[in-house]
């Protein structure tokens, strides 16, 4: 544990919630009208209110000592912005409490502020005080921060005229040369060319190795996060569910530490953001014959196991194979009513997907669970990165040799 | 031992706190805000700041011709020119610090939504800002006066001009705050946008900008205190171009009515400010 002493930032149980619909109208009429409801059937409304509640954030905690560098992690709508907009002071917590001991500077957006009628000089000045440094401060920078931002030429023309290249860049470099305690630092800051982006995260680096500041740095690229960070955090779905080594939480992310060749276990994956049901949940997949993963028949029998949240009937189940250097699938199998119960209800089904036109390779696969609409469109209720099949026919005498690369990966 | 933070962040926000000594800490912001809107007001314009002189000029020549000259309106011996000028000086102050603050909120929120500082820095920067550009139509109005003070048509300045300086400020904060005001309900409730325009036009006319409250029918001169922006301008007048006389009775309810739309609007913005933007 480490010294109370070095704690810059200590989050204690922190929640937001955001109202989803207009709760409160948008005119006067509106409020007036839904006031007038509320008097009236006030048991209902408690309810109905309720339900409009959207939590972002829910019950975090986590303490950051001085010097540390963390890395946040988590797909998209698990929470980061809103968290990061908590910590810098933007919107206020719904619950709980953030302790913070220092200067915050948050890099969320470059070219806060940016007037499109004052000359790149005047926008460092006016965009650095903003961002809460002091005059002399800039004054002692504005070269390096011209430099950086490779606009020397036009330093002194309006920012309209510039093109968005040079904005952004003007923008990052400002950013850049903050000084404070806590910086907090979004991947996506890093813009312009590719050339230029690079520079962005190698001053981010730099800021974060060389200058010992405490640094929360949110990304979606796990190479820049284990370079940078000593720990991470993974938020899913508003709740923190890893605090630790970055190497750990990385596998968490992607979902691989609970995989080996055979067998998966999906109690603890974290489903992507688009999901939008949890009626029923995949908890475990295991291969039942091919003993290490390389299927030599054209049958995979796959045993899965389940858990629903809610009641359902006539579930499905997609397998889909993907060649990850295609990177979407290209062929589909699909398994009609595998699954039902009720609540609280678990368990088994087998399916066995045919690889008979499948070539030899290496396929990623997604397992999803769907139910048809009225319409026969499938509505995803869980969605899972599955086992890799490994497809290692041996050849035949006197039949093509496949070529993969030029043919394709299914064999018609 | 608990530790000492430099920061606590809260779902709560105090009612009725002003975050001085944070204030303080921004206070470059403050002046770069002031001069960014100076610059930006004055950008690719050849003539820059001399276009409020004109604009003073112009508009007080039209009120003179209108009320003065076809009107006739009587102004207690005062040439109606520098008597409509003084008027308008203080209450230009308190309309635009009225009008810059209404939208300070929606304005700023590509602001507000992605860094943060005392947000009370916006309205003090809009005060400070319209305080300088009425400061300089203020010292066209002496200038103004000197003409016909060297023509013999008024008095001399007296010492009572002093007065200026809380009654400016009175004008300002009233401003301000009910712009504050405004500003908070606007974020829920756009009809607010549509008030502000008639509602300043309305209070204009029910203060005696134009006229002098002794030419009132006895029957509605009282109401006209009402309004509390009267007895701000009539003593503004009468420090200057010693005009008219003060209602102290009126003044003390100005004051007071200041202070408690100062109270509301500080609550008010102090509990909007922390999650507005979730809302905007």
């Amino acid at each position: 544990m480490t010294d109370n002493k070095d704690l810059v930032l200590k989050i204690e149980n922190v929640g937001k919630d955001y109202m989803l619909g207009a709760v409160t109208g948008d005119t006067l009429k509106d409020a007036i009208k839904l006031r007038m409801n509320k008097a009236k059937r006030n048991e209902v409304d408690a309810s109905s209110l309720h339900n409009r509640y959207f939590s972002a954030l829910d019950d975090i905690s986590f303490t950051v000592s001085k010097g540390e560098c963390v890395g946040l992690i988590g797909s998209n709508g698990a929470g980061k912005s809103t968290l990061l907009k908590l910590i810098s002071r933007i919107t206020a917590p719904t619950r709980g409490r953030i302790c913070i001991d220092g200067k915050v500077a948050s890099m969320l957006e470059v070219g806060t502020g940016f007037h499109p009628e004052l000359t790149g000089r005047e926008n460092i000045y006016l965009n650095g005080s903003i961002l809460g440094m002091k005059r002399q401060e800039i004054d002692k920078k504005i070269d390096s921060i011209i430099e950086f931002s490779e606009c020397q030429d036009f330093i002194d023309t309006p920012v309209k005229r510039y093109s968005s290249g040079m904005y952004v860049k003007l923008a990052f470099s400002v950013a850049a040369h903050l000084d404070a305690d806590i910086m907090i630092m979004d991947e996506v800051l890093a813009v312009g060319d590719v050339k230029f982006q690079h520079k962005c995260l190698n001053k981010m680096k730099d800021i974060a190795k060389n200058e010992g500041k405490t640094v929360l740095y949110v990304s979606h690229n796990m190479d820049t996060v284990s370079t940078l960070c000593d720990r991470c955090l993974v938020l899913n779905q508003g709740r923190l569910v890893f605090d630790g080594p970055v190497d750990e939480a990385i596998k968490i992310y992607n979902g691989s530490e609970v995989k080996t060749n055979t067998t998966a276990d999906f109690a603890k994956y974290i489903r992507p953001g688009w999901l939008q049901r949890d009626d029923i949940r995949l908890t475990w997949a295991e291969y039942v014959n091919a003993s290490d993963g390389e299927a030599v028949s054209d049958k995979l029998d796959i045993n899965f196991k389940y858990i629903c949240n809610k009641t359902v009937a006539n579930v499905g189940c997609r397998v889909e194979l993907i060649d990850e250097k295609v990177g979407r699938p290209f062929a589909t199998q699909v398994f009609y009513d595998v699954a039902s119960g009720e609540a609280k209800d678990t368990g088994t089904f087998n399916i066995t997907v045919d690889l008979s036109k499948i070539m030899n390779g290496n396929y990623k696969t997604f397992y999803t669970l769907f139910v048809l609409s009225p319409y026969d469109d499938g509505i995803d209720l869980d969605c899972v990165s599955g086992l890799e099949i490994n497809v290692v026919r041996p050849h035949e005498e006197g039949s093509l040799r496949w070529r993969q690369n030029s043919w394709g990966n299914v064999k018609l | 031992m608990e530790k000492q933070w430099t920061t606590v962040i809260e779902p709560k926000a105090p009612l009725l706190s002003i975050p001085v000594r944070e204030i303080i800490k921004y206070r470059e912001l403050i002046w770069t805000l002031v001069k960014r809107n100076y610059e930006v007001q004055y950008k690719q314009t050849i003539l820059g700041p001399l276009w409020l002189i004109f604009n003073l000029i112009i508009n007080s020549g039209i009120f003179s011709f209108v009320f003065g000259y076809v009107g006739n309106f009587a102004t207690d011996g005062t040439p109606y020119f520098l008597f409509f000028m003084t008027g308008s000086v203080v209450w230009d102050f308190f309309a635009n610090c009225f009008t810059s603050n209404t939208s300070v909120l929606m304005d700023n929120s590509y602001l507000f939504g992605k860094v943060y500082f005392p947000r009370l820095i916006m309205p003090i920067a809009n005060i400070l800002f319209n305080a300088i550009r009425n400061g300089i139509k203020f010292l066209v109005t002496i200038f103004v006066w000197l003409i016909f003070y060297l023509n013999g048509d008024v008095a001399m300045i007296s010492v009572r001009i002093i007065g200026i300086i809380p009654l400016a400020l009175i004008a300002g904060l009233l401003g301000a705050a009910m712009g504050m005001i405004v500003s908070c309900l606007t974020i829920k409730y756009r009809d607010f946008t549509h008030v502000t325009g008639i509602a300043i036009t309305v209070l204009m006319y029910a203060s005696p900008v134009m006229y002098t409250t002794s030419q009132l029918p006895e029957a509605i001169r009282n109401y006209v205190y009402i309004n509390p922006m009267s007895a701000v301008v009539e003593a503004f007048r009468y420090c200057v171009i010693a005009s008219g006389q003060i209602n102290y009775m009126a003044l003390i309810y100005s004051i007071v009515f200041t202070i408690i739309t100062g109270g509301i609007a500080i609550v008010l913005f102090n509990q909007t400010e922390k999650n507005y933007i979730d809302i905007i």
